[in-house]
């Protein structure tokens, strides 16, 4: 049993060290000088701030759109079930620039749809709605996964025994299942915010303006080298690890 | 008052074939019956959380099978309580309330009111989580009473309670009947549970309640018989305790044990029918309990004989072999004395 432990701990230290040691990398080969420039490059500015903006109104489009949905898939058997739930997941295998042409020709402003959509000032390419739209698709399983375990977890008859005491299915959602199910869903738009974070490949197709801070980076690496866009990357890895660390933190604190 | 007629629905494990059942207002009814038999799910169907294929639920004079949950005014206790762990016990028990837009002085008075009936006011401020299995069962029956349903369906109340809690449970649901006289259905495996809280019990047995009525008639049914044995079960009142003996009041006739039983108590006595002796005439023996009886029936039981006996109000089943059932040449209406010693008799709750 010992020496299992001890290959596995040597197993899982490559592991660790294959994940923690590009973070240290990166912070190491950071230089001040070009950091102090990216800091105060409004281009850079806007650029964080546009992804940072998005990437929250997408979480929250998908909590308003995607909670709804878990909540009936964790409740509810029906014909078809299976395959909602693998459309679900199917953002989670498609490469991320097919992402960007699937989205281009579905919703794109020549389309139909996106016609139509663009009638209603909503023009899915190269605008801030294209970039919110990539952040909803490739967001979109990571919420809804989660938010369908907390519903599931939530026993079925402290609902039951709510709609006995006389609540509506209204009142018992919002008093009962929602609070007991929020840790997960709250997960679920944690893990939906950072994916969206980390997006570029569909960006690159869909949304290469306005810029989000992704495609900057792969800009600057392209056009003035690798320093410039580590002091970028340095960043945002900086503004995510604080966001992802604060709200882990609060969700223990009300756990 | 509720009203259950001719329940059908098939969940495959669990199903209702037909069953009826009827607890009048103030009424606390006791549906007995082995797992599996659908109590849980007749209870759930009269609470609304499930739609049955055919039949009908009345309350109070109302047909509310098609009424949602919310609309039928039954308050439903489930077996692990379904307290809501986010909320403080004083929230779990005012959801009711706040559903029915009560106004908060009116919440705080009556929570504050029931609180004090189940000796919970020091558990106010505490979650559930942080609770014993007996204040959560507390917490649960206060939540129910506080809104003054038209009745409260209890699911297997005291199954997750240890057996010195059980006991204790029983008389306090006994009590708050007796003060609150709310209406009842209670649902149990238990015997003893139904023999001390049962004003009126049925027996339920493959989705179909098969007899509604007396305890012990309910317990003469030959499901019952299969299910809980020929056991003689009987609620009684203590009338006296003298000597290392207690006079128990059952149905009218005195019962001497030697269970210990204060005067006023209600106690739940059993006795084996093997432990019946019947006899022509009155014998002098050692046996403080002999009463004359009349044969009612007589059913098979392998190489024995049950016999049916009545005496008054007083149902007995009582074993004989078949040759003693030939020598005594009993039948149906045959007179006779049924005899058993004090020690026989024992107190069950």
């Amino acid at each position: 049993m010992n020496k299992l432990i001890t290959f596995f701990g040597i197993l899982s230290f490559i592991i660790l060290f294959f994940l923690a040691y590009p973070l240290l990398a990166l912070v190491l080969s950071v230089n001040l000088k070009l950091l102090d420039y990216a800091v105060k490059s409004p281009v850079a500015v806007k650029a964080l701030t546009l992804t940072l903006e998005a990437a929250t109104f997408s979480t929250f489009l998908l909590l308003f759109l995607g909670v709804p949905l878990a909540y009936i898939l964790a409740r509810y058997s029906f014909k078809g079930k299976g395959f909602i739930e693998a459309l679900i997941d199917l953002p989670l295998v498609i490469p991320h620039a097919v992402v960007g042409i699937m989205l281009l020709i579905a919703f794109g402003p020549r389309t139909g749809l996106g016609g139509l959509l663009e009638g209603l000032g909503v023009v899915l390419e190269n605008s801030f709605w294209a970039i919110v739209a990539v952040f909803m698709f490739v967001g979109a399983p990571l919420l809804i996964d989660c938010a369908k375990d907390g519903f599931a977890s939530v026993n079925p008859s402290l609902e039951g025994v709510a709609r006995c005491m006389g609540a509506g299915p209204a009142r018992v959602f919002i008093t009962v299942s929602l609070p007991l199910a929020a840790r997960s869903i709250f997960t679920g738009a944690l893990l939906a915010w950072a994916r969206a974070m980390s997006e570029v490949g569909a960006l690159l197709i869909i949304a290469y303006y306005p810029k989000t801070v992704n495609v900057l980076v792969i800009e600057w690496f392209n056009t003035y080298g690798l320093g410039y866009a580590v002091a970028l990357t340095a960043i945002l890895l900086l503004i995510s690890i604080t966001v992802f660390v604060i709200l882990r933190a609060l969700l223990r604190w009300k756990h | 008052m509720i009203v259950v007629e001719n329940l059908y629905l098939d969940l495959g494990k669990f199903k209702l074939q037909g069953a009826s059942l009827e607890a009048r207002k103030g009424e606390y009814l006791v549906v007995l019956g082995p797992s599996g038999a659908g109590k849980t799910l007749l209870l759930e169907c009269i609470a609304g959380l499930r739609n049955p294929t055919r039949g009908c639920i009345v309350v109070d004079g109302v047909d509310v099978t098609s009424f949602p949950p919310e609309k039928r005014e039954l308050a439903y206790v489930p077996q692990d309580y379904a307290l809501w762990p986010h909320m403080t016990v004083y929230n779990n028990i005012a959801y009711p309330l706040r559903c029915r837009k009560f106004s908060e002085a009116e919440i705080r008075r009556r929570v504050k009111w029931v609180a004090e009936e189940l000796e919970i006011s020091h558990l106010l401020n505490r979650k559930p989580g942080t609770l014993s299995g007996g204040e959560k069962q507390r917490v649960a029956l206060a939540r129910a009473l506080v809104w003054n349903p038209k009745a409260i369906l209890l699911d297997e109340p005291t199954a997750a309670l240890d057996p010195a809690l059980k006991s204790s449970a029983w008389k306090l649901l006994k009590k708050l009947h007796s003060k609150l006289k709310f209406t009842a259905i209670h649902v149990t495996h238990n015997l003893a549970e139904a023999a001390t809280l049962a004003e009126k019990a049925a027996f339920m047995y493959n989705g179909v309640i098969v007899k509604q009525g007396r305890l012990d008639d309910v317990l003469a049914t030959p499901e019952a018989s299969i299910y809980l044995g020929d056991a003689n079960v009987y609620r009684g009142k203590v009338m006296q305790r003298r000597g290392g003996e207690t006079v128990v009041d059952v149905y009218g006739t005195k019962i001497v044990t030697v269970a210990d039983a204060m005067p006023g108590e209600e106690i739940v006595l059993m006795l084996r029918p093997e432990d019946i002796l019947l006899l022509e005439k009155p014998a002098s023996t050692s046996a403080r309990n002999t009463l004359k009886v009349t044969v009612e029936e007589l059913e098979p039981r392998g190489p024995l004989m049950l016999v049916r006996v009545k005496h008054g109000d007083l149902k007995l089943k009582a074993y004989v072999t078949k040759s003693s059932s030939e020598h005594l040449e009993l039948k149906p209406g045959k007179q006779l004395y049924a005899s058993f010693k004090a020690a026989t008799v024992k107190r069950i709750a």
